[in-house]
């Protein structure tokens, strides 16, 4: 293991090496995970085979008959060091809009299923409006739409994206459900701790559900237009601006999704951590 | 062309490698989980050491081929019958069109197993591989188990692909009980005292009946846990095992409180949960072969000896490990 006062390198089995920012969630680490990933890529080195950004850490798979261990480990401070020394973090960061329903009704019929079967519990929306003071639905909604979130992994499921408020002032916190769920409706939205998580399948899950989207975030078939390079919408590094909808414009997108018609809002963008910062110090 | 009759135990078709350079977007790899057995039952018959064949758990599918076909049996140890005639596993045997292949279990030794075709599976590849991923429908045979009554395309064998090629006995990967896996150091292992890893290393661990190619849950000695791990602050969770979300290596053990889980070729690829040992690529066939309810042990190696075994499962893809 390599330690330094910012990072750690753990060396996995023998083909793993792991980046670590520390057991702190923070954009910084998370924006310059996703840097090193860059500048690893831009490299093209053979044989790295995976680098997977995740919160404040970057794990590198690598095919050691390819690349040597040693060769990895340099190769990978080399572009550490760099980056803890530049001073102008910027990553590619697309802004998507995502229409989501708040408290609809595919996530409230999930809630009430586990307080009958698992364990009663308050409903989710509720229980994160009351858990940060806040004063209503409505609040809430003003809460989660404001800000921008940044996406900062996609690893926990096929296209589940993971992601954090980058605006301290909306930033919202909440408990895990527990015992987790063992099934979560597609599509829907969730808060854990101060992370926002979109189940593209449903899956077990212990995020505090607040909502639904209503078009796809990983379509395997790839026939709309924003899935036709990769099935998965989302890239990490990208930020999204979410917006309430209703039951009719629901409907609507779901409708043009089945027609194959439907295209998400996605503006091309820079995120700069230096100007970040600035704004958040301001 | 073969046609299935019986369609066995989680029978699926697998490529070697799975889906590479995907795990960053939740895809796992999928692929073999014993990728040794079916590298050199692709070698016996003459295909590219990557090439799609078919995989079972402890109960083989009965196939029907509708054409003349080169075929190996490799892996969990089974009785092979073609036309009703015992063959032997590990060699390369021609099977005439109209001919039925059986695979009938005969001891509780390994777990899973692979046919492979001259020629390969003849199915689309879904982001670079022909590996199942049942979970999102994905590669594969209509991206599920096989069933009775599918018709399955195989592709044309190579040239040089011949009969009676055979892995030599005293190569052919054994399978001990308990079956000693290895690990090496992976990440956070400062969350462990002293006396844990004594006891990670000391102790018979029970593959438990939960286990599947989503993970092989095993069940070991209790974790004390270290002050770091039970003093890090409420960031990651609760749980002294508790992290903050971070990538998973394939292959590590992933502790989860008192029960620990090897991640293997369908597990999450990121989670909250810490990895303080991997298994190294040459090791990792193992894991296929120590079947659910036995026990296994785990011992430490060094890069060094990771490397030795890696090149030890490398000469498979040697001539002077067959005749």
């Amino acid at each position: 293991m390599i330690r330094t006062t910012n990072y750690r390198l753990y060396m996995c089995g023998d083909a793993n090496l792991l980046l670590d920012y520390g057991q702190v969630r923070s954009i910084q680490a998370g924006v310059k995970s996703i840097m090193v990933k860059r500048l690893l890529t831009d490299k093209n080195l053979q044989g790295i085979i995976d680098m997977i950004p995740c919160n404040s850490s970057l794990l590198i798979t690598f095919e050691p008959r390819q690349i040597q261990a040693h060769i990895v480990i340099a190769q990978v401070q080399k572009i550490v060091e760099e980056v803890e020394n530049n001073e102008q973090i910027r990553i590619s960061s697309r802004i998507i809009e995502i229409p989501v329903y708040f408290a609809d009704p595919w996530t409230k019929a999930a809630i009430a299923k586990y307080c009958k079967n698992i364990k009663e519990k308050p409903y989710d929306v509720d229980f994160i409006i009351e858990r940060n003071g806040l004063k209503d639905l409505d609040e809430l909604i003003r809460y989660v739409t404001t800000p921008q979130y940044i996406v900062t992994y996609l690893s926990f499921g096929p296209g589940l994206p993971s992601c954090t408020c980058l605006d301290p002032k909306y930033a919202l916190h909440v408990p895990k459900y527990n015992p987790p769920r063992t099934s979560t409706p597609p599509l829907a939205i969730g808060m854990g701790g101060s992370n926002i998580s979109l189940y593209p399948l449903g899956s077990p899950g212990g995020f505090q559900m607040f909502g639904i989207l209503s078009a796809p975030l990983l379509e395997l078939n790839q026939k709309l237009f924003d899935f036709r390079k990769t099935p998965v919408l989302a890239r990490v590094g990208d930020r999204f601006q979410f917006r309430a909808i209703g039951r009719p414009e629901y409907f609507e997108i779901k409708d043009a999704c089945k027609a194959g018609t439907y295209r998400y809002k996605i503006t091309d963008s820079e995120f700069n951590l230096a100007e970040y910062n600035a704004k958040l110090n301001a | 062309m073969f046609k299935v009759i019986k369609k066995g135990l989680l029978t699926t078709v697998q490529d070697v490698k799975g889906r590479r350079g995907v795990t960053y977007m939740g895809f796992p790899t999928s692929g073999a989980m014993d990728d040794l057995a079916l590298t050199i039952g692709n070698l016996l018959v003459g295909n590219d050491t990557n090439e799609a064949g078919i995989e079972y758990a402890f109960c083989g599918p009965e196939l029907q081929f509708f054409d003349d076909a080169l075929i190996a049996v490799t892996g969990m140890q089974i009785k092979l019958l073609v036309n009703d005639v015992e063959y032997p596993m590990w060699q390369s045997i021609a099977v005439r069109k109209g001919q039925k292949l059986k695979i009938v279990p005969e001891s509780f030794i390994g777990q899973w197993g692979y046919i492979a075709i001259a020629g390969g599976i003849d199915v689309p590849e879904y982001m670079g591989s022909k590996a199942t991923f049942t979970f999102c429908e994905i590669g594969g045979f209509k991206g599920r188990e096989l069933m009775g009554g599918d018709e399955i395309p195989v592709g044309e064998p190579a040239p040089h692909a011949a009969e009676g090629k055979k892995l030599k006995k005293c190569y052919i990967p054994a399978v001990t009980s308990p079956m000693v896996i290895e690990l090496m150091p992976g990440y956070y292992l400062d969350f462990l005292t002293k006396k844990d890893i004594k006891q990670i290393f000391n102790s018979n661990w029970k593959i438990e009946f939960n286990s599947s190619r989503s993970g092989y849950r095993v069940s070991g000695p209790h974790i004390e846990f270290s002050d770091k791990a039970r003093n890090k602050g409420e960031e990651a969770g609760s749980d002294p095992s508790n992290i903050l979300d971070t990538g998973y290596p394939t292959y590590a053990l992933n502790m989860c409180g008192d029960t620990s889980i090897i991640l293997t070729k369908e597990s999450v690829c990121a989670g909250g949960y810490f990895c303080p040992f991997c298994i190294p690529l040459g090791a990792q066939w193992k894991v296929g072969q120590s079947r659910i309810g036995t026990e296994i042990q785990f011992k430490l190696i060094s890069m060094e000896e990771a490397d030795r075994l890696r090149e030890e499962v490398d000469g498979y893809l040697r001539e002077d490990h067959y005749e």
